[in-house]
C-alpha cells in the first residue's frame, strides 16, 4: 500500500495545543523561598546538633583531674621534648581550659588531651 | 512554534533573583514547556499541575545553571523530568491521568484554511493523538520545536539513535494512520 506523506510543516500546522496558562510567578518565587528557609533551618538545626555531639566527645565534662607534681612534669617534658614549654608544664585546669582555646581536630588539643589523660594514668600507680 | 531569545542578562539577573527578569524568562519559554507537557502528558490537567512544578524547579536550580548557551533545552530537560514524574504518580494511581478529558480542540476549520486542507489537518491531529506519549513527545521536540537529534537526546535524556528511532516511527505510524484514515 502506498503510504501518504506527511510534511513537517503540515504536521506543525495540525499539531493544536491548548492556550498556555498562566504562570502565577509569585506563587513560583513563595514557593521556592518556603523551601529555601526550610533547608536553611535544617542546615542550622543539624550544624547545632553536631557542635553539640562533637563537645560532647571532645569536651567531656566532670573528669576528675589529678593534681601534676613535679615528677610528672619532669616526665612531660622528657616524653615530649620537642613540643613548645606551653604544653608540657600546665596544671591540669590550665590545660582544660586550653582545650576551649583550640579546633577538636588541632595538634594541641590532641596533645593537651593525651597529656591529660597520661597524668590521669599514671597517677593511679 | 517560536521560540523567543532571551537575552544573556535576562538568565544573569534571574539568577541573582530578580523576579522582573524571571518573568520575562517564563513568558519567552512559557510556550515551549507547556507545548512539551501537553505533548508528554497528553491531558490539561496534569499539564497545568506540571507546568506550575516545572517553573518551580527551574527557579529552584537556576543559581546552578551554567550558561552553555543552551538555556531553552536545559528549561525543557526539567519539564521532561517533571512530566515524567506525574506520568509515574499517574501509573501509581492507577492510571487516573490517562482518563482525564483530553483537551477538545476545534473542529471548525481556520480562516486561513479551505476545507479540504482542514479535513487533512484534522486526519493529521487525530493521528498524532493516537502516537504513544514518548513517541508524540520525541516528534513534538524535532519537528514542532525544530531541535536537532542532538537536543532532543539531551531533554529526553536518551541516546541519539533512540531519539532518531523514536521520531522515525512517529512519522511512520501517522503516515499509517493517515493512510488507513484515506481507505475508509
Amino acid at each position: 500500500m502506498m503510504q501518504p506523506s506527511v510534511s513537517n510543516q503540515e504536521i506543525r500546522d495540525a499539531w493544536k495545543t491548548p492556550n498556555t496558562p498562566t504562570v502565577d510567578i509569585d506563587a513560583v518565587r513563595r514557593h521556592v523561598n518556603r523551601d529555601r528557609l526550610r533547608i536553611r533551618i535544617s542546615t542550622v538545626t543539624f550544624a547545632v546538633v553536631l557542635l553539640g555531639i562533637s563537645s560532647a566527645l571532645f569536651f567531656p565534662t566532670g573528669t576528675p583531674l589529678k593534681e601534676v607534681s613535679e615528677e610528672d612534669l619532669a616526665w612531660s617534658r622528657i616524653q615530649a621534648p620537642q613540643l613548645p614549654q606551653r604544653f608540657t608544664l600546665v596544671e591540669p585546669e590550665v590545660a582544660t581550659a586550653n582545650l576551649a582555646l583550640y579546633s577538636p581536630f588541632s595538634t594541641e588539643t590532641k596533645f593537651i588531651r593525651n597529656r591529660l589523660r597520661d597524668l590521669n594514668t599514671r597517677s593511679q600507680y | 512554534m517560536q521560540v523567543q531569545s532571551v537575552t544573556l542578562s535576562a538568565i544573569d539577573q534571574a539568577k541573582a533573583g530578580s523576579d522582573d527578569a524571571f518573568e520575562e524568562l517564563v513568558q519567552a519559554h512559557g510556550d515551549a514547556v507547556w507545548g512539551l507537557l501537553v505533548a508528554r502528558l497528553g491531558n490539561m490537567a496534569d499539564a497545568q499541575d506540571a507546568m506550575q512544578e516545572t517553573w518551580i524547579r527551574v527557579l529552584k536550580a537556576l543559581p546552578r545553571y551554567r550558561d552553555d548557551g543552551r538555556f531553552l533545552s536545559w528549561v525543557l530537560r526539567i519539564a521532561h523530568r517533571e512530566a515524567m514524574r506525574v506520568a509515574r504518580r499517574n501509573r501509581r494511581r492507577g492510571g487516573i491521568g490517562e482518563v482525564l478529558e483530553k483537551e477538545s480542540v476545534d473542529p471548525r476549520p481556520r480562516p486561513d484554511q479551505n476545507l479540504h486542507g482542514s479535513e487533512r489537518l484534522n486526519q493529521i491531529e487525530m493521528a498524532i493523538q493516537q502516537l504513544d506519549d514518548h513517541t508524540r513527545e520525541a516528534v513534538w521536540l524535532r519537528v514542532v520545536q525544530d531541535l536537532p537529534f542532538r537536543e532532543v537526546a539531551r531533554i529526553l535524556r536518551v541516546p541519539e539513535n533512540t531519539a532518531h528511532t523514536r521520531v522515525r516511527r512517529g512519522l511512520e505510524k501517522l503516515r499509517v494512520s493517515l493512510a488507513q484514515e484515506q481507505q475508509t
